[in-house]
């Protein structure tokens, strides 16, 4: 008989042997297939099909081929007809079950960590889910450092990381949708957010953009943050990728939703607002002057990251009146013997300093440090001794190189990054009017953006003046009591304020 | 699409139409510290640029500096004989491998023949050029101003920043381009500049060891130097001008060997004009407080009558100095930059444009000013006795 794939299953005879045949010919030359067939005396009553590695060997064979093998008399009965729809579960403690008739459902089962279990005389496959695979441990994330502050992070596992959220958040409000996409990859996903809290049709939103989503794999949620997002043609993130729990359930807890993807420790919040690049989470536990100091302190290096080299360039080439005098005599000084005109000067080093730090991060750790020393004596001394670019530029380079470093969320930070060089271009064309037409169109652009329907400069514009509270200053928690106005519309009381301080014993 | 042609359109025009094509590297441009300008003998003006060397400005710590580093200069200087400034400059710049850049020269010193001849015919392009600051310092020159730009200092690199340093101070007399044009061009006022030579450091020493200092004022009549002040009679004219901010006073006590110095704070000269029988009477009120630092006498300065006796004192010699000076401004001078006129043209403008207007070269030397002197002293210092041996 030849057994040819079906759609329906209906193959499936309860023969193992051509039961066996049908999955095995699925997945041939996969190589990391396993064929346990369990005997009972002389007889094959079963096969467990696993990918090995998906699954738990121990479990296997404690809660599976023990008490299968364990039930060996109902198969040795040749009478057995009436036992045949043996519920497996009365045998085996699975955490899950299932039975299926298609040959196509076991096989994408098995894929992802099932044990499918043919039993002899039973003309189903019986999936077991008893997965496990490696997997990293929670560990402190590297992109969003803290001092004070939860040290867990994301990793790659979706369970593990809905759990992180669950922890923090544990209600049943707390509602986690789970949606598949890629066609090959099947990759989980989950919308998680708080029913009573969530931004008026921003779930739905997110489901149907992302059910519009089809290709073939997602490897990454930034596949899905490109797909999904407003608009295409901007440099700025328009979702918050963060690999902290506590931020995602801050935002949850502000109205937006974040998106857990399966198979990486980033996870999306939406919508993103160009506030957030400002804001860390150690803001909110530490003291608050501190905090809107740091904060003002971002916002400070943030322009100066953005703008610092175009202002050089500027200031040098345009605009020699603006410097005071022995200023501009030592920038003069330094830039006797250099061969370039300041633009292609400043170009040079901030396209020096990113290599080395492209550089920095690909490279394997070991050689990551030689490239630093190779890199600080590239755009240290070497260069300007040699004549190359002057040592007004270094500064310049290296503290924009520092200012770069401040940004709480990297993407946002890239942005920044990358904006700076068509404002270098802006700025050796037309000097600082340059600079200001560059700027302008910036905050064009940015009045343009939208994310998931909120403008993305809320709340400067369109104002509310009441979640400045949370934008330039951090506002003691006491004061904070409301949710922000764009995205937690519904329900906004985040606490009732706290009644006066009780006196201090007589 | 529409949306999209209009955004280009006005981008493309804020980009090509901004004529702002004026990048200019900072090792291209020849960077002017201080511009100096004097009459030659033909008649023709001078104009020397003392142009900063941005090579000998450099750290040069390793090198460390012995004598001969520390009379090295990094400035440069650059003179040409020509009719107008902008004429000159187009000369110079031929000569020159760098663009001139006048936006840093932030001191204009004018020759003595030239200031004695009317400034003028040279002071016009510094009000008209873009580069020109309007704010830089302006001053005479006891000789010739390219003597001053040539002098080499030893405190800086430039001998304008020597100047810019010594006006910046507020002990001097101070004057910039501004003010100087709005002196020139207003009535009832003369404008003045502060004089500047090239004097020795050590009292009575040789000429090695020179410094640029401003020795006094130079006083014009119109757009003409007429004469000069000493330091003593500058610091006279600061006074009625109300432009003293600080400065010492030292008293000698009458009937008795030691002297008292006192320190000036809050300085505060009103005038106030009256017209009284067809004369003007100017009556200057001044406050000041003082600040005890130095008692070498006797006096008790906890007791009353000691206070009152410094008191008196400071006046007098508040008064004295006053009137020196005013003394040659009004008898010697005959030029009115105390800025009389110009009180009285404000208090009554009607009786000025009628009546003073056309006699007040006659009348301005006649005026004697009253001076009324109200002074208080807020810190007599720890000690308040003088310290005196035991007996």
């Amino acid at each position: 008989m030849e057994p040819a794939v079906h759609q329906t299953g209906i193959t499936l005879t309860g023969e193992l042997e051509h039961d066996l045949f049908l999955l095995k010919e699925k997945f041939d030359r996969c190589s990391d297939i396993v064929c346990r067939t369990i005997c009972s005396g002389n007889q094959e009553i079963a096969v467990a099909v696993y990918l090995d590695g998906l699954v738990d060997d121990m479990r296997i064979e404690s809660e599976l081929i023990k008490p299968l093998m364990s039930q060996s008399e109902l198969f040795a009965n040749p009478g057995r007809d009436a036992q045949l729809e043996l519920p497996l579960h009365a045998i085996a403690h699975a955490d899950q079950f299932e039975t299926t008739d298609h040959i196509e459902d076991a096989t994408t089962a098995v894929c992802k960590g099932a044990t499918a279990v043919l039993i002899s005389g039973v003309p189903q496959i019986h999936l077991a889910y008893l997965k496990k695979w490696e997997q990293r441990a929670v560990e402190e994330p590297i992109t969003e450092a803290v001092i004070r502050g939860p040290r867990d992070g994301f990793i790659e596992n979706l369970r593990v990381n809905t759990t992180l959220i669950r922890r923090r958040l544990p209600t049943a409000d707390l509602k986690m949708e789970p949606m598949q996409v890629g066609r090959i990859s099947r990759t989980e996903l989950a919308i998680v957010y708080l029913d009573s809290i969530v931004m008026p049709g921003l779930v739905d939103e997110i489901k149907s953009r992302i059910s519009r989503i089809d290709m073939d794999a997602v490897l990454e949620s930034g596949y899905i943050e490109e797909m999904i997002c407003d608009s295409h043609f901007t440099i700025f993130p328009q979702m918050i990728s963060t690999e902290r729990p506590d931020r995602v359930a801050a935002s949850i807890l502000e109205g937006r939703a974040a998106i857990i993807v399966d198979n990486t420790p980033f996870v999306l919040i939406a919508p993103s607002l160009i506030t957030d690049v400002l804001q860390a989470n150690e803001d909110y536990y530490q003291n608050f002057i501190v905090s809107t100091i740091m904060r003002w302190l971002r916002l400070i290096l943030t322009f100066c990251a953005l703008t610092f080299p175009s202002i050089f360039i500027a200031v040098s080439t345009f605009h020699q009146e603006m410097i005071p005098t022995t200023l501009l005599l030592s920038i003069a000084s330094s830039r006797e013997n250099v061969p370039f005109p300041a633009l292609v000067e400043a170009l040079l080093m901030e396209a020096a300093f990113e290599a080395l730090r492209e550089a920095g991060i690909r490279l394997p750790r070991p050689a990551g440090q030689a490239v630093s020393i190779v890199g600080a004596l590239v755009i240290g001394q070497a260069a300007v001794q040699a004549g190359i670019v002057s040592a007004t530029l270094i500064i310049v380079v290296s503290f924009t190189g520092i200012a770069s470093f401040i940004f709480p969320l990297y993407n946002q930070g890239l942005a920044i990054r990358m904006l700076r060089f068509p404002l270098m271009l802006m700025a050796g064309m037309l000097g600082l009017y340059g600079i200001f037409l560059g700027l302008l169109l910036l905050l064009a652009h940015l009045c343009k953006l939208r994310s998931f329907g909120v403008p993305y400069l809320t709340p400067l514009s369109p104002l509310h003046v009441s979640d400045l509270k949370d934008v330039f200053v951090r506002a003691p928690w006491t004061h904070m009591t409301k949710r922000p106005a764009a995205t937690g519309k519904v329900n906004r009381r985040r606490m009732v304020k706290l009644p006066p301080r009780p006196e201090p014993p007589v | 699409m529409k949306k999209t042609a209009v955004l280009l359109i006005a981008v493309m025009m804020s980009v090509l139409l901004s004529s702002c094509w004026s990048e200019i590297e900072v090792n291209e441009i020849a960077i002017v510290t201080a511009s100096g300008l004097d009459l030659t003998e033909e008649g023709k003006i001078r104009l020397s640029l003392l142009l900063a060397i941005p090579r000998l400005f450099g750290t040069g710590s390793a090198q460390g500096g012995g004598e001969s580093k520390l009379v090295s200069s990094a400035g440069w200087v650059v003179s040409q004989e020509g009719d107008t400034i902008m004429d000159i400059t187009r000369a110079l710049q031929k000569k020159l491998p760098r663009q001139i850049t006048y936006s840093h020269s932030r001191v204009l010193i004018i020759g003595n023949s030239l200031a004695k001849s009317g400034v003028t015919r040279v002071i016009d392009f510094f009000e008209r050029y873009r580069q020109a600051q309007l704010i830089s310092y302006i001053a005479v020159s006891e000789t010739s101003a390219l003597d001053i730009l040539n002098f080499k200092p030893k405190y800086e690199k430039l001998s304008s920043e020597v100047l810019k340093s010594e006006m910046a101070q507020n002990l001097i007399p101070s004057m910039r381009v501004i003010d100087f044009l709005n002196l020139v061009m207003s009535d009832g006022v003369e404008p003045y500049t502060p004089l500047v030579s090239i004097t020795p450091s050590q009292q009575g020493g040789d000429d090695s060891n020179t410094n640029i200092a401003v020795k006094g004022i130079a006083v014009f009549k119109g757009e003409k130097m007429i004469g000069q002040l000493s330091d003593k009679d500058a610091r006279g004219v600061l006074w009625v001008k109300n432009q003293i901010h600080k400065g010492i006073i030292t008293i000698d006590i009458p009937n008795e060997p030691g002297k008292i110095s006192a320190e000036l704070e809050r300085v505060h000269v009103k005038r106030h004009v009256t017209i009284e029988g067809g004369k003007v009477g100017i009556t200057l009120v001044i406050r000041l407080n003082e600040n005890i630092y130095e008692n070498t006498s006797s006096i008790d300065l906890d007791s009353d009558e000691g206070e009152a006796l410094i008191q008196k004192q400071v006046e007098e010699a508040v008064k004295l100095r006053i009137k020196e000076s005013s003394a040659k401004v009004q008898q010697q001078f005959k030029s009115d930059i105390y800025g009389y006129g110009q009180s009285v043209y404000r208090r009554y403008p009607k009786a000025w444009n009628h009546v003073f207007k056309k006699q007040w070269e006659e009348m301005f030397p006649a005026i004697e000013p009253e001076i009324m002197v109200k002074g208080r002293i807020i810190r007599s210092g720890l000690t308040n006795e003088a310290i005196h041996p035991e007996e």
